[in-house]
């Protein structure tokens, strides 16, 4: 064991902060106050955005800023512990927003000998950053503006170094397309809330990193040893096998016999053709496997097209969510166009479930005569028509003709925009599009949905409860009790993306606070985290900010909603036939059981019991109760 | 009586075939019959004890219908998928 000194162990102890607008760039030392309130990772942005970015502020103004965050194992040999997250106010929704992505990038920004960038201001010209350890230069991005993210990839890595990581943004974030993602040179992608847009309203095309550094490791032995029982435990896993063989794709049929994979835009008739996507048959296009750094899991497949008009594609890979997004919801059981369309949306720099979503709005509007072919510029909107939707994204992307345009900004302002009773078919929540889980058939699920403090999202909080039955098994149907699963796995989440772990092992229960404190204080020597119960508050603490960031930006009880259609009309196929989604039920209980108020805002008792006193004073500007 | 017994994953590689057709000389039958009927024609032994292994009745996973003896009728469908999280 080393001797603690002044430096720090774990961390790289350095935060890079970007100022585009000045073309400057300064090392900040990592604050002690903000590592020991909140870890790392999405803790770091979350507090970073709520002293940084005043409320009201435009997402795609100089004003917002980008936060991109590692964690205190990112880099380390704790097995899917190095992903990174980007945080941001956020152009599609207006409120807080997080969005985790994976690959290397986030190990070798460590590695360069920073924890967290944070971009701010506009630069007057394309530009991308490019950080060769302490060496940080704004370099011309004009050649590479217009490129897709594989070519800009290419060309970026060609004129910096071969084995430089990036994340970059594609046509879509240049076009301020508020579904823009930001992808990785290994494409993987943060794309929920339109971080692409806000790396295009900057004119900042790249980040690309080189590092020669590791973290210094407080016990590297006993660092060594959690990390050993962690390999074995996932030997053990039964459901290792299946995972690092299909990734979430061995999930996709399954979802729909659950009720889930809602089709044709939550209509939820039946799907025919939905065997296309069991898991076999989606094995026969895996060519290869790929996974992000220190992971042994590597669930990310390449996907291989070799017949009909997509042959040829061989890409990583359309995972549940996109099979839905490009599949389900627009009725297309066509798994080669699902292929193409994750392709596109990876090359133009989109995120695949708001695109898709996006789509089958328009579709249904399309569908019930609410638009006509003088609205999607001639194109006939159909479900199942693979074509079409490929053209979709296309015109999203490039903001090609008027629907293209209008789906652009995304499902809720589209609906805003064309009125006519168009909003009761947009499936977002807080202008976040859904994903693949209908709140009808899973409660306690769709109140995470409903409560997300980004929005819509499962991947902040999934029900394993309901859904996979860990740690225990409950009843999807069943309201009571529900609040109290939907805080467990918001705060658990929250926690655990502060060092940055993987949503997968955590969402199978292979990650959790108790394994997570073991390897955090050997690896940070730092006496708080060696408790579990501490790692709890954090993630407490964590999710309350996000809330209050919300709360000051306007949000209340009445956004804490689901779209209309899962309130009133009952759900038409098994296993939840019959069902509606009883909101407000839920919501009262969860408030309670968050301590909050009726409207939803955090109680002055609860922030200051987390302490967030700062917080409890800026929010009782809104007239906080006691 | 007639059953839909689907195998997703690996029950699927268990047994070899995605979907049969089971037929009971009865009006209504339990998920243990059906599993021993399984068992016994197919060689293939499904339990609730193994953590990665649902077993669905139109859709519901049968711990929340009275376990193995929840009830299927005719022209009910039953899965027996193996279950990983989504993502
Ligand atoms: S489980 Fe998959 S997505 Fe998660 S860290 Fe491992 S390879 Fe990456």
């Amino acid at each position: 064991m080393k001797k603690k000194v002044d430096s720090w162990f774990g961390y790289m102890g350095q935060v890079l902060r970007v100022d585009l607008t000045h073309r400057k760039c300064r090392v900040e030392p990592l604050q002690k106050e903000l590592v020991e309130n909140f870890i790392g990772g999405r803790g770091f942005g979350a507090k970073i955005l709520w002293d940084e970015i005043p409320a009201g502020i435009d997402p795609l103004s100089p004003e917002n800023k980008l936060v991109i965050s590692t964690g205190p194992l990112t880099g380390t040999k704790v097995q899917s512990a190095s992903r990174w997250v980007a945080q941001f106010k956020s152009p599609l929704t207006g409120i807080y927003c997080r969005s985790v992505g994976g690959g290397y990038f986030g190990a070798e920004l460590k590695f360069a000998g920073y924890d967290m960038v944070i971009v701010e201001g506009k630069a007057e010209r394309p530009v991308y950053v490019w950080i060769d350890d302490d060496k940080v230069e704004f370099k011309n991005a004009t050649k590479v503006w217009g490129m897709n993210t594989l070519a800009a990839r290419d060309f970026l890595l060609e004129e910096t170094e071969k084995g430089a990581r990036a994340i970059i943004v594609g046509p879509a974030g240049e076009n301020l397309v508020k579904v823009a993602a930001i992808v990785t040179d290994d494409s993987r992608t943060a794309a929920r809330g339109g971080p692409g847009a806000v790396m295009g309203s900057k004119n900042l095309k790249a980040i690309v990193v080189k590092g020669s550094k590791k973290p210094v490791i407080y016990n590297e032995e006993a660092l060594g040893e959690a990390v050993k029982e962690q390999i074995q435990a996932y030997r053990q896993w039964s459901h290792f096998k299946d995972f690092h063989e299909l990734g979430t794709d061995h999930a996709v049929y399954l979802w729909y016999t659950f009720g889930h994979f809602p089709p044709y835009n939550f209509q939820q008739r039946e799907l025919a053709g939905v065997e296309r996507f069991r898991p076999e048959v989606l094995a026969s296009y895996v060519v290869g496997h790929k996974g992000c750094y220190g992971c042994m899991v590597r669930c990310g497949k390449v996907f291989k097209v070799t017949k009909g008009p997509y042959a040829g594609i061989a890409w990583e890979f359309p995972e549940l969510e996109t099979h839905w997004s490009f599949g389900g919801i627009l009725g297309n059981c066509n798994i080669e166009s699902i292929i193409a369309a994750n392709m596109l949306c990876d090359l133009y720099g989109l995120d695949t479930i708001s695109t898709g979503v996006a789509i089958a709005f328009a579709t249904e509007l399309y569908e019930k005569g609410i638009i006509g072919k003088s609205e999607t510029d001639g194109l006939e909107l159909k479900w199942g028509d693979a074509e079409v939707m490929l053209e979709m994204v296309k015109r999203i992307a490039l903001r090609m003709g008027n629907m293209g345009n209008l789906l652009a900004e995304g499902t809720k302002r589209a609906a805003e925009i064309i009125g006519r009773g168009a909003e009761k078919y947009a499936m977002h929540i807080k202008g976040l599009e859904m994903p693949a889980y209908d709140p009808r058939a899973m409660k306690g699920q769709g109140l995470g949905l409903a409560t997300g403090t980004i929005g819509g999202s499962h991947a902040i909080s999934w029900n394993k409860f309901e859904i996979l039955g860990v740690p225990k098994k409950v009843d999807p149907f069943i309201v009571e009790g529900k609040a109290e699963l939907a805080k467990y796995v918001q705060d658990e989440m929250a926690a655990c993306e502060t060092a940055v772990f993987c949503k997968l092992t955590v969402n199978h229960n292979m990650t959790n606070p108790n394994f997570y404190s073991k390897v955090l204080y050997s690896a940070t020597g730092i006496e708080e985290f060696k408790d579990p119960k501490y790692l709890w508050l954090v993630g407490e603490r964590i999710w309350n900010l996000e809330r209050a960031f919300d709360v000051r930006e306007g949000i209340e009880r009445k956004h804490d909603t689901v779209p209309v259609r899962l309130l009133k009309e009952a759900m038409p196929r098994a296993p939840a036939k019959g069902q509606i989604f009883e909101l407000d039920k839920l919501l009262k209980d969860y408030y309670r059981v968050r301590g909050w108020d009726e409207r939803g805002s955090p109680t002055k008792k609860k922030l200051v019991e987390l302490g967030l006193v700062e917080v409890a004073g800026e929010l009782e500007k809104k007239a906080l109760p006691t | 009586m007639k059953v839909l017994a689907k195998f997703v994953g690996s029950p699927y590689k268990i047994v070899g075939v995605s979907d049969i057709w089971l037929f009971f000389d009865k009006d209504e039958i339990t998920v243990r019959e059906l599993l021993n009927k399984l068992e016994m024609e197919r060689g293939v032994k499904f339990t609730l004890e193994s953590d990665n292994i649902v077993i669905l009745v139109n859709g519901r996973r049968i711990e929340f219908m009275g376990g193995l003896d929840a009830r299927l009728k005719d022209l009910d469908e039953i899965v027996v998928a193996s279950i990983i999280g989504g993502g």
